[in-house]
């Protein structure tokens, strides 16, 4: 009975934050709060057993890389890549896509893609903007950046979500995720650029595109002529950050000092490099509304899996008469559909506990990997599964693109389908692949 | 606002936490379309926003001269002009000769000795960029946010690290003072009435003019546009306590 009460009330919690995204943060404490009080009176432990099972540190690690983006946003990072990446695409949108997809990949895989997209994207819309770019250009070439930075997360232990609940939770060691993940999302970035750049052909040899490039390279300059690099803070937060990863890299992930400890002693390091700039970045740049999210998420699921229903889910799926590999490939296409209708947050944090018990069975690390690209191939399927989706949707609304034929362009659900599409089949064989290699070889 | 002209409410959005959703698509306007089917328009238009029509011209004029010489600026004239009337004026005096821009300073900085507090109304990157570079640091200067079209006032600001300072329309009259004024932008005079940034207009009042020692306009066309300012307004000359021509 407490099984069935405690997953109902997740599954439609989940259900009801993603149909009710403005009312978002009341259904999930709710649900939270629902879950506490069902729990105690099942007897399955109330609020003060639950809240000790959440994860805090992977909060705290959260919480630190955002900081030390919102740093290195400080030292102007981010602004002067984003007009340098202008330049080297040469604004042609072919370049835009594979210049821009490159560099949010790499940002992706060390910062909080969110922070960054929010400086870089406005130059990309700039450029559409001059250009007078089609819906198809706009389309793929948001889209291509936002698969990018869901690859990119993918890509390290501190990049995504999904790779962080990993690492925190000691499932894997920073090195042993980085060397399996990086190579795989490495083949999934090359595969959704070289689509990207077939589509986006078509609209190179468009009259006037000469013109239209160099004017919208010489309005960037103009736009951005005060952005120059604090290279005395970025240079700070540089030797801070590669001393926080060669920590995350060579301390036994079972140590005393966690990864989250690393991220909590490192971005306040960095941080006092301007201690003005710190302390009002702590105090009124962290969101509280994301930290109550995740935390009423972990409360539910961590009400869920003390009634024992993720095993008995896990159990179902190594039952199936079916060889092991085709068992994980089926929970890697589960992973991935409900990635794509609940996002990452909530899909990653209810799905780790049922690769947890698989791992106990299968390869531990091809689980958790092929979880972790699933998660991003889902993430990558609609636009509101995207982590930094509806911020482009936004950032894009804003900015009133006008095709040449006078119609606006847009870019949300609807059009980003066909890119999502594309991506999902492209990560999802990815991950397929990566297993089925990994449980050949292990 | 923090040092990076980031509001100080933008909060990180955590990785794996719901994003905010999206607002309601808007609709595309007549003007909007029309100036979409400028092919150039929608560029002119956000350039325009965001560095001034004159910096903004000057840019367009400049790259297409550079790309396609006169046929191009005549061209260019010829397909934005009717919409934007100071890339007329400017491809224009392009076409008949005047091939660079200069921006003069020392009869601005004359007007203002001794003022502690510039407040400008009306943007110009070029002449403000001049202006925060020729005052005395010790002179703050604040740039009123307010345009008929879209900008994004942080991306402006950003520019001047600090040595310029975002007012909004509510609270500008806290930079009035005996040794504050007000410098907005003039683009041609004709007889009596100077064409200004409508910003201009909201910021003026009976009260205002007196709380403020001086009312410069600093001309940054060499005369009134051939062709209806659209995106301008007419006022009167003597609205202004000096107007400031250093553009012939």
């Amino acid at each position: 009975m407490a099984a069935l009460v405690l997953t109902s009330i997740l599954v439609v919690t989940i259900v009801l934050q993603a149909r009710f995204p403005t009312r978002r943060m009341l259904i999930v404490l709710a649900g939270a709060g629902g879950s506490c009080l069902a729990s105690a009176v099942f007897g399955g432990g109330g609020s003060r057993e639950l809240l000790a099972d959440v994860p805090w540190d992977v909060l705290v690690l959260l919480v630190t890389l955002g900081l030390l983006s919102e740093a290195f946003v400080e030292g102007r990072l981010f602004a002067v890549l984003a007009v340098r990446a202008a330049e080297l695409s040469r604004a042609s949108p072919v370049g835009i896509a594979l210049v821009f997809g490159v560099a949010m990949y790499c940002i992706s895989a060390l910062m909080n893609n969110l922070t960054a997209l929010v400086l870089v994207l406005p130059v990309v819309l700039i450029i559409l903007k001059v250009s007078g770019a089609s819906q198809r250009q706009v389309t793929w070439t948001l889209g291509t950046l936002l698969v990018a930075c869901n690859l990119g997360g993918a890509a390290t232990p501190i990049g995504d979500f999904p790779a962080i609940l990993l690492l925190g939770r000691g499932a894997m060691s920073f090195t042993t995720y980085l060397v399996r993940a990086a190579p795989a999302t490495m083949v999934a970035v090359l595969i959704i650029l070289v689509v990207a750049t077939l589509v986006l052909r078509r609209s190179q040899g468009r009259v006037g595109n000469e013109v239209r490039a160099a004017i919208s390279r010489s309005l960037l300059r103009s736009l951005y002529r005060g952005a120059r690099l604090e290279r005395r803070l970025v240079l700070w937060l540089s030797i801070v950050f590669v001393a926080m990863l060669a920590a995350w890299t060579l301390l036994p992930a079972s140590g005393p000092i966690s990864a989250d400890l690393v991220g909590w002693v490192g971005v306040l390091i960095a941080l006092a490099a301007r201690p003005a700039f710190g302390e009002r970045a702590i105090r009124t740049r962290v969101d509280v509304e994301a930290v109550l999210f995740l935390l009423a998420l972990f409360v539910m699921v961590g009400a869920v899996r003390r009634t024992g229903v993720f095993t008995l889910v896990a159990s179902g799926l190594t039952s199936l008469p079916v060889p092991p590999s085709v068992q994980l490939v089926l929970f890697l296409l589960l992973v991935g559909v409900v990635t794509g209708v609940f996002s990452a947050g909530p899909s990653m944090a209810a799905l780790l506990e049922v690769a947890a018990v698989l791992a106990t069975r299968l390869p531990p690390n091809v689980v958790y990997v092929g979880l972790a690209l699933s998660v991003c191939a889902g993430s990558s399927l609609f636009l509101t599964a995207a982590t930094a989706g509806p911020l482009a949707q936004s950032l894009t609304e804003r900015t009133d693109l006008v095709g040449d034929d006078g119609a606006r362009v847009r870019f949300g659900f609807t059009q980003f389908v066909p890119v999502g599409v594309v991506s999902f089949v492209a990560i999802e064989l990815v991950a397929v692949g990566y297993c089925l290699i990994g449980l050949a070889l292990e | 606002m923090s040092s990076s002209g980031r509001p100080a409410s933008v909060r990180i959005r955590l990785l794996g936490a719901p994003s905010a959703p999206a607002p309601p698509a808007s609709e595309v306007t007549i003007e909007e379309r029309a100036i979409g089917r400028l092919g150039l328009g929608a560029a002119f238009e956000l350039a325009s926003a965001e560095l001034g029509f004159v910096t903004a011209s000057w840019l367009f004029v400049d790259e297409i001269a550079r790309l396609s010489g006169e046929d191009g600026v005549a061209s260019l004239r010829d397909e934005l002009g009717p919409m934007f009337s100071v890339l007329d004026f400017v491809a224009t005096e392009w076409l008949q000769g005047k091939r660079e821009r200069s921006i003069r300073t020392d009869a601005i900085v004359q007007a203002l000795t001794g003022t502690r507090r510039v407040l400008v109304v009306g943007l110009e990157a070029g002449h403000l960029d001049a202006l925060g570079r020729v005052l005395d640091p010790a002179t703050r200067i604040g740039l009123v946010a307010y345009r008929l079209q879209k900008v994004d006032w942080k991306r402006v600001i950003d520019n001047y690290r600090g040595r310029v300072e975002l007012v909004d329309l509510a609270s500008f009259q806290g930079w009035a003072g005996a040794r504050s004024a007000i410098v907005t932008f003039v683009y041609g005079m004709r007889e009596t009435r100077v064409n200004v940034l409508s910003a201009f207009l909201r910021v003026m009042g009976s009260d205002v003019r007196t709380q403020f020692r001086d009312i410069i306009g600093w001309s940054v066309l060499s005369g009134p546009p051939e062709i209806y300012p659209r995106y301008l307004v007419e006022t009167l000359a003597t609205e202004l306590t000096d107007i400031i021509d250093e553009t012939r």
